[in-house]
């Protein structure tokens, strides 16, 4: 147990180190003066100075990737283009609605979804689960930001009861404690349900084949036939094998929560994650994109080694792949 | 026994996936040509990984293959290729031997390669099939007749050898006694050499003309057909 | 259910057939120009002569969309081949070979799949180069992971199979076996793994053009169609509808159909 998870996080490290390395080299590529990269043109001559010292920008290109792999290590990112911040405070402020957004969809788009697949699994064949199904394939086949879209449409403008953007009101300064607390929650409200319920289809979908499966497995067709209370069968078997692969499949979806986010909050104008990336890509801001960039690896491999460890602990057969 | 009469000489082999635990322990036998040598053991006596390492799927740990005295398990690349062709294999399960999507006469093709002036139709005629079972696919026919196929397609390759492993305990019986006539017509007409692996009591006694028995990867005895005969139907 | 799946096969490809009838054959009969603006007419309800309505410039509607869905499908078909051909070659080198070879092609396969590939294709196009079909090209070459992978697993088995050894046994060249035996074994798995590349990459194509990035105006795509409704909401419904429509029946479609082709490629194994 041991030897596997200090494996994993070797491993992790190495992957890691090559990640970082890569974002170096790809900025390298770029066609121009690296100086342009890392620092403002825009700035006055002394201040360039200093900061071309700071971060090495006249030295050979292999003291440079030396000094980047120390920076980034420490997380020092050097400062934005356009905002006066340090891209690593630039980014902290914006992770804050992102997670807000990230983690309330993905509690309730996983309770939701997979309480629906299992559902018309054991409904199979009625009307309700044609409906969900339905429904299923509705919100599975639509982009995120299209749904968020319409809901922006219909509930904001039209009928104009949220508010069609940010994470505030402007007036949210002023308001009490508990006024400032609703006002963060219907501003979130649109953008939860969005990502919710795209979330609450792929989950419901895939726990509706897996239970689908396990119920007609073998092993509960044989447990039925003995005669055991169906109920236990279902609770204690069918119930505990679907959600395995749910845990799996959180894994993925990961990876579609800051893909689905960022689509999702350029709809709705969060001061979010997925925003930032968008608007430093758009405006070159080359320090707050290999920041992001950087981080970002950070996170998937270290959650990627999470995962498997999880999965590890849960059912040992689960070996590095 | 001159020397110029054997075809088929193992040395020593030693195989296994682990080296503490060979599963075929320095077996060393003769074939020679035109004679049918039978190994005749339970399951898991180790049969089948002896002919997959002299038909190279397995590298041993230790130990020779010779094929007209040359180690073949040394040799790589297109003589490779050509040398194992001399060698042919014929498994239990013809269905799974061959191709679900191609025709038996794509299959046969395949298999006869750049030798020209021999048509399909003449290996099917070999084994008792005509011309009408050129163009149909696998699951078209019976376990017989499959088996059958797979001895024409390894007569493609004008082979020295067969490598008879486990050939009819697929097959119903009276099939089996039919393609056991077949192959002991065909080694006689064209002076092949077979190592005949199985378990069959029937199959050793009509097609073997010596047997060695193994047991847990180890030669235990070495006998003549007649001897084998006698130990074994007479005590049915 | 087998006879439903079936069903539902058929549909999704008739459904796919009928959208790429609309993008590229429809626009022979319906000679609008999706690029003429017309801004005494911005925002305008379906009428006889634009039959979906008006852009906020002006534009018919229609030929915008019927445009959108052909760039649209361009870029992901063309991404889905690329992928699927890296993928192949991947899982088979990893399926082949032993040892260090195969384990490092896994690794990095594992690192790259822990990336969104929407994230991947904003970096690649903002950083690398703008033009979509390059972005394409380059997210393409970094999604052959799920293909590989798959494809490796099958070989492997392969590997093992009666049928292998006896094409060893027969002394067949490994060109000759890979292509003419293994590849039509492997046929579904293709298939398979195309059309799931293919939705996502229309999604990410939406997606993209919808940030910004991707198809730039005034080429229409179906991502950048709702760049604009959102950017210009007050009376745009008809483009959120209309667009919104074709989406749904595009990636349904395309979904019926790799459901489909999974589900069939089971049955075959299950015989």
């Amino acid at each position: 147990m041991a030897a596997f998870i200090i494996r994993r996080l070797i491993i992790s490290l190495i992957v890691i180190f090559v990640g970082v390395s890569l974002t170096f080299f790809l900025v390298h590529l770029i066609p121009g003066d690296p100086t342009g990269i890392f620092i403002n043109p825009a700035l006055p001559e002394s201040v360039r100075q200093g900061l071309v010292e700071r971060y090495g920008l006249s030295q050979p290109v292999a003291l440079q990737y030396l000094k980047w792999l120390y920076n980034a290590v420490r997380l020092d990112f050097g400062y934005s283009f356009i905002y006066p911040e340090k891209t690593l405070s630039l980014i902290g402020d914006a992770l804050v609605p992102t997670l807000a957004l990230t983690l309330s969809s993905l509690f309730i788009g996983v309770l939701g979804g997979c309480f629906i697949g299992i559902a018309s699994a054991m409904k199979k064949g009625t009307l309700f689960d044609r409906i969900c199904s339905t429904a299923v394939m509705f919100f599975y086949s639509v982009p995120s930001f299209w749904l968020g879209l319409v809901l922006l449409l219909l509930l904001s403008y039209w009928l104009g009861i949220f508010p069609s953007s940010q994470i505030r009101s402007i007036h949210h300064e002023h308001l009490s404690f508990v006024g400032k607390v609703f006002d963060y929650i219907i501003h979130l409200l649109l953008p939860v349900t969005t990502l919710s319920l795209t979330l609450m289809a792929s989950f419901a979908k895939y726990t509706r084949e897996s239970m689908i499966n396990a119920l007609s497995s073998s092993y509960t067709i044989g447990a039925i036939s003995r005669g055991i209370d169906k109920r236990k069968i279902i609770f204690k078997y069918c119930f505990k094998n679907s959600l395995i692969p749910v845990i799996n499949l959180i894994g993925t979806a990961v990876p579609f929560i800051i893909g689905g986010a960022i689509t999702v909050e350029v709809v709705f104008s969060l001061p979010g994650m997925g925003r930032l990336i968008v608007s430093s890509i758009l405006s070159r801001d080359y320090p707050v994109v290999m920041g992001i960039a950087t981080l970002m690896f950070f996170f998937v491999v270290f959650f990627n080694m999470l995962v498997d460890i999880i999965s590890h602990i849960i059912d040992p057969r689960v070996q590095l792949q | 026994m001159s020397r110029d009469n054997i075809i088929l000489e193992v040395k020593h082999l030693t195989v296994g996936y682990s080296q503490k635990k060979p599963v075929v322990k320095d077996v060393s036998f003769l074939l020679k040509k035109g004679e049918c040598l039978a190994i005749f053991g339970k399951l898991g006596s180790g049969k089948t990984t002896i002919a997959m390492a002299i038909l190279g799927f397995i590298a041993p740990i230790y130990g020779m293959v010779l094929l007209n005295s040359i180690n073949i398990l040394k040799i790589r690349g297109r003589k490779r290729r050509e040398i194992r062709r001399r060698i042919q294999p014929i498994f239990q399960d013809p269905f799974l031997s061959l191709h679900p999507m191609k025709r038996i006469k794509t299959v046969l093709e395949d298999s006869i390669g750049r030798e020209s002036g021999k048509s399909v139709k003449r290996y099917l005629n070999m084994v008792g099939l005509d011309a009408s079972y050129m163009d149909r696919l696998p699951s078209q026919l019976s376990g017989g007749e499959l088996q059958r196929v797979c001895i024409a397609k390894a007569l493609c390759t004008n082979p020295e050898v067969l490598i008879l492993d486990e050939p009819f305990t697929a097959q119903d019986h009276v099939t089996k006694v039919k393609l056991a006539v077949l192959l002991r017509d065909l080694k006689n007409k064209y002076n092949l050499s077979y190592l005949l692996i199985t378990h069959d009591i029937f199959t050793v006694s009509f097609l073997s003309d010596r047997v060695l028995l193994l047991d847990q990867g180890k030669i235990t005895e070495t006998m003549t057909a007649g001897e084998f005969r006698e130990k074994y139907i007479a005590e049915l | 259910m087998k006879i439903r799946k079936i069903e539902n096969l058929r549909f999704g490809l008739a459904v796919l057939v009928l959208i790429v009838v609309f993008a590229f054959v429809l626009p022979v009969f319906y000679r609008v120009s999706p690029y003429e603006q017309d801004l005494s007419n911005p925002l305008s309800a379906p009428s006889i002569d634009h039959p979906m309505g008006t852009d906020m410039y002006g534009r018919d509607l229609m030929a915008r969309i019927m445009k959108g869905t052909a760039n649209t499908l361009m870029v992901s078909f063309l991404a889905s081949l690329v992928s699927l051909i890296i993928g192949i070659i991947a899982g088979v080198i990893s399926g082949f070979s032993r040892g260090i070879i195969s384990e490092l092609v896994m690794r990095l396969a594992d690192v790259l799949l822990g990336f969104p590939k929407l994230v991947m294709i904003l970096l690649i196009s903002g950083i690398l180069s703008r033009d979509i079909f390059v972005s394409f090209f380059l997210l393409a070459c970094l999604s052959w992971m799920e293909t590989a992978r798959i494809i490796r697993g099958e070989i492997k088995v392969i590997k093992e199979s009666l049928l292998y050894k006896s094409l060893v046994a027969a002394g067949l060249s490994f060109p000759k076996v890979l292509l003419g035996y293994i590849f039509p074994l492997l046929r579904g798995k293709f298939l398979v793994s195309f059309t799931l590349s293919f939705a996502s990459f229309i999604l990410i194509e939406i997606s993209l053009s919808f940030l910004g990035l991707g198809y730039a105006s005034p080429e229409p795509s179906l991502g950048t169609l709702l760049r604009q409704a959102r950017y210009d909401p007050a009376g745009s419904y008809w483009i959120v509808i209309f667009t919104g429509l074709v989406i749904i029946i595009l990636v349904s479609a395309v979904n019926f159909i790799a459901d489909g082709i999974k589900d069939s490629l089971e049955e075959n194994v299950s015989r």
